[in-house]
């Protein structure tokens, strides 16, 4: 027990003084928050619209006004023509083109279906997707203007699916209406959303891709074999090695959190002690990870390759950015041995929703089982090798 | 031009010796292709929804019946009770819970209206739009079929949409270009850095600097196995985009591959500049990884678009290369955009290889000749 004090000491010594790894440790968490938190984000915040208003009517206008008051449509053109449009989508000028026919506000006044068109730069299908629902909604609330200050009785109002194909009805129909309610989250804020999951990829990025150079440097150096000829025993060794970045990553991780707190003002729901104690079990199987992966390497530059390649699947596939349910079967399946996966899916519950030890006890009971795997897997490579 | 030869030989060997360069090189893109095209999506399906039917009434049953035929969604269970709401999101399965109000179909039928709620799991933000707009449309079918008989006295507007460059909305179109944009970049600067300051780090550069072979040789040698390895990649990756997705390359493949070569070029004198400054191979790493490969997976448009990044993002990711190369791919692959349109982007990038090449040549010149610092 005393040799595995001093191996710790020396571990912890050798960290101060190498001056990336100070700066690593404290920089990393803070360029996660404050750089990667606000970049990481699918929310779809504006729309550069090209208008071509074939009618110049009073009703035309109130309807472009009414899209740009909402200030989420800018107007960025207006085209003459649908070619002209079209050249505007495809330079990336505008992101949707709205026609209007010159007969729309006769529509309007009598019982026709004035008819709207709309262009849309789909490449980005969710941006198309979230676009266009909101425009809808928009010529909906529009539609039922006219209809109330014209004194007919309005009926109910529905949303519209962001589907793609052709006539899609708007307006106010006599029928169902939605009214949608958000819980946890009642603004949408992505920031809230992303938290976790920057946290994860912080976690992450400490105990795999830290803690396994560091392994990796000193086999690279030498000195490792030094170490192989004293008494030190070989769980010791591990030990030693990997106990500080446990430590560490924790840490960095009550950082992270301070930062996402102070900065942000980020709700956190559940238990602290449940996020922790979560937490430290994926900090298990992460490094027992990382110390298999540099068994396979004996430089820096080898580990660095595969450890990216194995953290870049994980973190993809996590549901961090796209949610698992989406995934096709295979993925899905592949996501049982995924640590990351288990975490993005308790960080989320614990801090934006308040789940407790309940709702969480199946996702933090099979990854403590990867988490012993992962491990056992890492002392037997090491084993056979040094 | 033996000796020449020769060398590049040897450089190739070297790349095919290390398994783990081959996990880079190859592993990498093919498992990209997989999970950007399969895999990370940004569409809905099987959200898990619930149920809490106050009105158990025809309509109500019929409803259901629809929500459950559609393939967005999975109706996970059925509430008994408001209260269960919180309790049941808290589980993490369900994305949200629609609610029939009591006596909803005599509502509907007397006063010609009814409001269905529905409560969404705010927390994956985009996620509870989709949902909620996927819901809405429903119910509006359903209202459609409704009053299909009586004649409308309200003026409808009819917006018909048409979407473009990408009719079926399909996720991977956006990605998958950016993945050719990644590899580049990991190929052609960070193996380039690698190779070269590694010769200078075991010493070996100076035994190629004694040798017949002439600097500028040996620069040439040591990037054209990543110059062909980095086309070999974009080759294979557009003929699996193309064969297991169908993802075509709309404008010209000519152009295509010119811009290509354009940015390997940029890669490999960025991957020759920070040989020449870094002495270590860890820091030619650390600066390759840091300045190229995160910027190009985070600011570079490829995954999250930068038009919803707060503004300094926008301006920072001017400076960077794979800004302006994902917009060239795109607009090439998926819209079929001719030069006319990425003349810009191409000047762009054209100028900041030049400046590279220029900047790597002098500060090389220079090195080479003093030797290992």
């Amino acid at each position: 027990m005393r040799k595995l004090l001093f191996l710790l000491q020396k571990e912890f010594r050798q960290i101060r003084r190498n001056p990336f790894m100070i700066r690593a440790i404290i920089g990393v968490p803070v360029m996660q928050m404050l750089i990667l938190h606000p970049a990481v984000t699918f929310e779809v915040k504006r729309i550069d619209l090209a208008v071509m208003d074939r009618d110049n009517s009073q009703a035309s206008r109130q309807l472009v006004a009414k899209l740009t008051g909402s200030s989420f449509f800018v107007v960025t053109a207006t085209p003459q023509s649908i070619p002209e449009a079209e050249s505007m989508l495809f330079a990336g000028d505008a992101d949707m083109a709205l026609v209007i026919p010159s007969d729309f506000s006769e529509g309007l006044a009598g019982v026709t279906s004035p008819r709207l068109q709309v262009l849309v730069d789909a490449v980005n299908s969710t941006s198309a997707q979230l676009g266009w629902s909101y425009l809808v909604s928009v010529v909906r609330d529009f539609n039922r203007d006219v209809i109330i200050s014209s004194g007919m009785s309005p009926g109910g109002s529905g949303e519209m699916a962001p589907g793609a194909t052709g006539t899609v009805t708007a307006g106010a129909i006599p029928g169902l209406s939605v009214s949608p309610r958000y819980w946890y989250n009642p603004t949408l804020n992505y920031k809230y959303f992303m938290l976790p999951g920057v946290l994860v990829i912080l976690i992450t990025a400490i105990g795999l891709m830290m803690a396994g150079l560091n392994l990796v440097r000193e086999k690279e150096i030498g000195t490792i074999e030094q170490i192989n000829v004293t008494p030190v025993m070989k769980w010791q060794l591990i030990a030693s090695k990997v106990i500080p970045f446990f430590i560490i990553g924790l840490i960095d991780l009550a950082l992270g959190l301070s930062i996402g707190w102070l900065a942000f003002n980020i709700p956190f729901e559940g238990s602290l002690l449940l996020f922790f104690a979560c937490a430290a079990i994926f900090l298990v199987a992460v490094l027992g990870l990382a110390l298999f992966f540099s068994t396979m390497a004996s430089t820096q530059q080898q580990f660095l390759f595969v450890a990216f390649f194995f953290v870049m699947v994980f973190i993809l596939m996590s549901g961090i950015f796209t949610p698992t349910e989406s995934m096709p079967a295979w993925a899905q399946q592949f996501n049982w041995i995924n640590p990351v996966a288990y975490l993005m899916r308790i960080n989320r519950m614990v801090m934006l929703k308040g789940s407790g030890f309940p709702e969480i006890a199946t996702d933090m009971g099979i990854l403590s089982l990867l988490a012993i795997g992962y491990l056992a897997l890492a002392i037997r490579a090491y084993r056979k090798r040094a | 031009m033996k000796r020449f030869m020769a060398f590049v030989r040897k450089e190739f060997l070297h790349i095919f010796r290390d398994f783990r360069t081959l996990i880079i090189l190859f592993g990498l893109p093919a498992a990209q292709i997989l999970i950007f095209g399969y895999a990370v999506r940004t569409d809905l399906k099987n959200a898990g929804i619930a149920v809490l039917d106050n009105a158990r009434d025809d309509v109500s049953k019929e409803l259901t019946l629809k929500l459950e035929a559609s393939e967005f969604f999975n109706i996970d269970r059925q509430l008994a009770s408001y209260d269960e709401i919180d309790a049941t999101f808290k589980k993490g399965k369900i994305k949200a819970v629609i609610i029939f109000p009591e006596r909803m179909a005599s509502t509907l039928a007397r006063e010609g209206n009814a409001t269905v709620s529905i409560i969404a799991d705010g927390s994956e933000p985009n996620t509870a739009s989709l949902v909620t707009g996927y819901v809405s449309g429903i119910m509006n079918d359903y209202s459609a079929t409704l009053t299909k008989g009586i004649t409308s006295t309200v003026p409808l507007i009819n917006p018909e949409v048409r979407m473009y460059f990408n009719p079926n909305l399909e996720s991977h179109y956006m990605f998958v270009p950016g993945v050719i944009t990644l590899i580049l970049i990991l190929i052609s600067a960070l193996m380039t850095s690698v190779t070269i300051v590694r010769e200078k780090e075991f010493g070996t550069m100076e035994v190629l600097l004694v040798s017949p072979l002439k600097p500028w040789q040996i620069i040439v040698g040591k990037v054209t196995p990543y110059f062909f390895l980095s086309l070999v990649n974009v080759t294979v990756i557009l003929l699996m985009s193309w064969l297991v997705f169908g993802l075509p390359v709309k404008g010209s493949v000519a152009l295509l591959i010119a811009e290509c070569m354009l940015y390997i070029l940029l890669g490999l004198s960025f991957g020759i500049l920070v040989s020449a400054s870094a002495t270590k191979m860890e820091n030619a790493i650390f600066i390759s990884a840091f300045a190229l490969l995160l910027p190009s997976l985070l600011l570079s448009g490829f995954i999250f678009p930068i038009e919803n990044m707060p503004k300094i993002y926008d301006y920072f990711s001017m400076i960077l290369p794979p800004r302006w190369f994902v917009e060239t791919i795109r607009a090439i692959m998926i819209k079929g955009a001719g030069f006319s349109y990425v003349w810009k982007e191409t000047a762009i990038l054209a100028g900041m290889t030049l400046v590279l090449m220029i900047i790597s040549s002098r500060k090389f010149k220079t090195r080479l000749g003093e030797g290992k610092e």
